[in-house]
């Protein structure tokens, strides 16, 4: 019987345990598989028979469950890239809503613009009964 | 160096290593390795979490490439990936300075 590929075997347990959209998870695969791939040419040039240089770039590359804990736990791109883009509309849509509030507030009897101009108009009146009496 | 030791420092690094040009995550790894000396005893298999959070936090870019007959994913700084490193850069170093009194037994003039 064949010996499996440890490296696809490897390839193969870390693809199990991600959460990640196809996508991702397919490019990370497929980083991941060059990336040792390329350890173990390394290897091979460090003159160890191919077992041995797969045994090496695994050993290096840490455990699977590690990774896929670590890739795991990182916000999915649409998800960021979404909220990037949602960002700027929600702020403007916020200001706007603040702005609009703001000026209904203002011309509510008891806001404080409304009391500014009762009281200016009291002001105004106190001064005219005061001219009257000083006649 | 225990991999403990060094979180918080990996995206720092693997922002510098890239300050000097692209790479794909395995030239990344063995930059790394080089320039420490074989010091750090970081699973490299971490660093792909970490390139692809940079990734999405705009400070990376990347792109396949076929390299020695191979695809390959390649990255590179943007522009605020560089001024990243430069602002890495001169934290590590006042952190360093800092650490390096408290063990001299002496104290840095408060800025």
């Amino acid at each position: 019987m064949a010996r499996r590929d440890p490296i696809e075997t490897y390839v193969r347990e870390l693809g199990d345990e991600l959460r990640a959209p196809r996508r991702a998870r397919r490019r990370l695969l497929r980083e991941v598989r060059a990336h040792l791939h390329d350890a173990v040419a390394a290897g091979r040039c460090d003159s160890l028979d191919t077992g041995h240089a797969a045994e090496r770039a695994l050993a290096r590359f840490g455990p699977a469950d590690e990774m896929a804990s670590q890739f795991n736990r990182l916000p999915h791109r649409r998800r960021v890239l979404l909220r990037r883009a949602l960002v700027p509309w929600l702020a403007a849509a916020a200001v706007l809503t603040t702005s609009a509030s703001a000026s209904v507030w203002a011309f509510q009897p008891g806001s404080a613009h409304s009391s500014e101009r009762q009281s200016m108009a009291h002001a105004s009146k106190h001064h005219r009964a005061h001219k009257a009496r000083a006649k | 160096m225990a991999a403990g030791e060094l979180q918080g420092h990996v995206e720092g690094m693997l922002l510098a290593v890239l300050s000097n040009g692209p790479l794909h995550g395995y030239g990344v790894a063995e930059e790394l390795r080089r320039r420490s000396g074989g010091e750090f005893d970081l699973a490299e298999g971490t660093i792909y979490p970490a390139l692809h959070r940079m990734e999405l936090a705009g400070l990376l870019g990347s792109h396949w490439e076929v390299v020695g007959g191979r695809r390959r994913r390649v990255y590179e700084l943007s522009s605020s990936g560089q001024r990243a490193v430069v602002d890495r850069r001169s934290t590590w170093q006042t952190f360093r300075c800092a650490v390096d009194a408290v063990f001299a037994g002496g104290a840095l003039e408060a800025s």
